[in-house]
């Protein structure tokens, strides 16, 4: 304690990765037996209905198998991939800086803020038949469906964050003399940091479900034209499988982007 | 004379915080400010600071800059001990830094984050912070709450030390009579709202070598507590 080194001072990050691990708890066996009654319901009800109407868990877990052997996989997820990346990252450089402006500025936020529920009250269906008319029927359409339905949650988290900034915190820095640069570094930043968290967890499990979606409807490549081709083709259980992985590739994103964010503040969450 | 306000005025919607008060602080004065909660002393100080304007009236601010050790602590929750102190400075070397550090008692917390600390910790990590700032006015809202009486004295030595040093005006709020016979050159005893001065204390004895038990304090002091059963 008392022999300080000026290392001690950072030596709060080499903890950090320390804090995080801990937190991952290990599957219980509450969850293990809950997969297996599923599956086997699953398995039950399969038996009353032909493969067509609903494949079972086995012929499933078949076509995964053979998904996951053939090039397909990475190939679509990689197309899907790359289509949604690009409208997410379009929605948030947007989001963000339409958000900051609406949270800086009350003029701007009186003019923009209706033009923003407006977009997001638009059914995705609507932007789709619309975008399907627009850039017609390729990969442009669905990255522009996932940039649509993505912007509006990116903008109104934001500004929610603004919101809720704590003014008290403005003050010191006023006090303090702080900078423009560093009130927005030091303060305001990290206080939208939670909402830009929770924004990004929504809109990429959105924009899976979007981007595939868009892709069975408008595109004949990635992972949404993988259930076109599969629908056509009578193979429900490649539509089961490919949902199965779509449903991971979802889930898992989530989790990457919690996880990365978790890493950056993993001893600061501790209650205040 | 580094701040003046004359004949302001305080409101907040319909509550008149403060009407027609007037005070000043001189150069290298301790103005100690003792009053009942919610009678106006922390929007005293923000009308200092510039935090808050006055409905009506005057203030006027000749120092450089101003410190402020907040009601609440108002530490950066993202930020640790170290990081919290020495962002107001960034002039401000390490060690200088570490020895302020020191000197409130948290070393060894230096990369802790605020909320791993007691109230008391934090209390004293914006002590430090706002102590690290250059500035010729010192605004200080309750700063040694929530310590224990070892720190306490601690802390008011601290504080009598830093003063010695740079000389420069504090206005302090508290609800210690104690604190404020040891530390100021004048104390204000306000009443609740509207806030006026009731009595003003000068205290002519050199703070290094005052006495709780000198006779001119036991005096003060028992005019302040009469006050106060009063109902000021
Ligand atoms: N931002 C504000 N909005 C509305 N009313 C306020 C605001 N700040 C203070 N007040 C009111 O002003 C009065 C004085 O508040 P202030 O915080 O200055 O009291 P105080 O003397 O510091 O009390 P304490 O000793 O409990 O800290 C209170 O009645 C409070 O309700
Ligand atoms: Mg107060």
């Amino acid at each position: 304690m008392k022999n300080f080194t000026t290392n001690r001072i950072w030596s709060a990050k080499s903890k950090k990765k320390l804090a995080w691990s801990g937190q991952q708890k290990p599957v219980k066996l509450e969850s293990i037996l809950l997969f297996a009654v599923i599956l086997l319901c699953w398995q039950g009800l399969s038996t009353f209905y032909t493969p067509l109407v609903l494949p079972g868990p086995v012929l499933t877990f078949k076509s995964l198998m053979t998904i996951f052997q053939s090039d397909l996989l990475f190939s679509e997820t990689l197309i899907s991939f790359k289509r949604l990346m690009l409208g997410l990252m379009g929605a948030v450089l947007v989001g963000s800086v339409v958000g900051i402006i609406i949270g800086l500025n009350q003029r701007v936020r009186r003019l923009l803020e209706p033009l923003v529920y407006f977009v997001q009250s638009m059914p995705p269906i609507l932007y789709i038949t619309l975008a399907m008319i627009w850039f017609g029927l390729n990969g442009q359409a669905t990255i522009f469906i996932v940039f649509v339905a993505s912007v509006p949650i990116m903008v109104v988290n934001i500004k929610e964050g603004f919101d809720n900034i704590d003014i008290k915190l403005i003050q010191m820095g006023r006090v303090f003399k702080f900078s423009k640069t560093k009130m927005i570094r030091e303060i305001i930043l990290p206080s939208l940091k939670a909402y830009f968290k929770s924004a990004l967890i929504i809109i990429i499990g959105l924009g899976w479900k979007v981007v595939v979606m868009g892709e069975v409807l408008s595109a004949s490549t990635g992972l949404g034209s993988r259930i076109t081709d599969a629908r056509m083709n009578l193979q429900t259980d490649m539509v089961f499988a490919w949902g199965i992985i779509i449903i991971l590739l979802c889930y898992t994103s989530q989790k990457v982007i919690s996880a990365l964010f978790n890493l950056s503040t993993a001893r600061k969450q501790y209650d205040l | 004379m580094i701040f003046n306000m004359a004949n302001v005025c305080k409101n907040y919607g319909n509550t008149e915080v403060l009407s027609n008060f007037s005070t000043s602080v001189e150069m290298e004065e301790v103005v100690c400010i003792i009053g009942p909660s919610g009678c106006g002393k922390s929007t005293i100080l923000n009308l200092i600071s510039g935090l808050a304007e006055p409905s009506a009236g005057e203030v006027a601010n000749y120092s450089t800059a101003i410190s402020y050790v907040f009601q609440e602590d108002r530490l950066l929750p993202w930020r640790n001990v170290y990081e919290n102190i020495h962002i107001v400075n960034q002039n401000c070397s390490t060690k200088a830094c570490l020895s302020l550090i020191k000197d409130v008692g948290l070393q060894g917390f230096e990369g802790y984050y605020p909320s791993e600390l007691s109230g008391g910790m934090r209390q004293r990590c914006s002590l430090a912070r706002a102590f690290n700032f250059e500035a010729d006015l010192l605004l200080m809202d309750e700063p040694f709450k929530s310590l224990d009486y070892n720190l306490r004295i601690e802390m008011i030595s601290l504080l009598l030390k830093l003063w010695d040093s740079t000389r420069k005006a504090i206005v302090f709020v508290t609800h210690e009579i104690d604190e404020a016979l040891l530390l100021g050159d004048r104390i204000l005893l306000l009443s609740s709202r509207p806030t006026k001065i009731v009595k003003e204390f000068k205290i002519t004895a050199p703070k290094k070598c005052r006495k709780l038990a000198d006779l001119q304090m036991v005096q003060i002091r028992s005019e302040i507590i009469k006050s106060f059963q009063a109902g000021i």
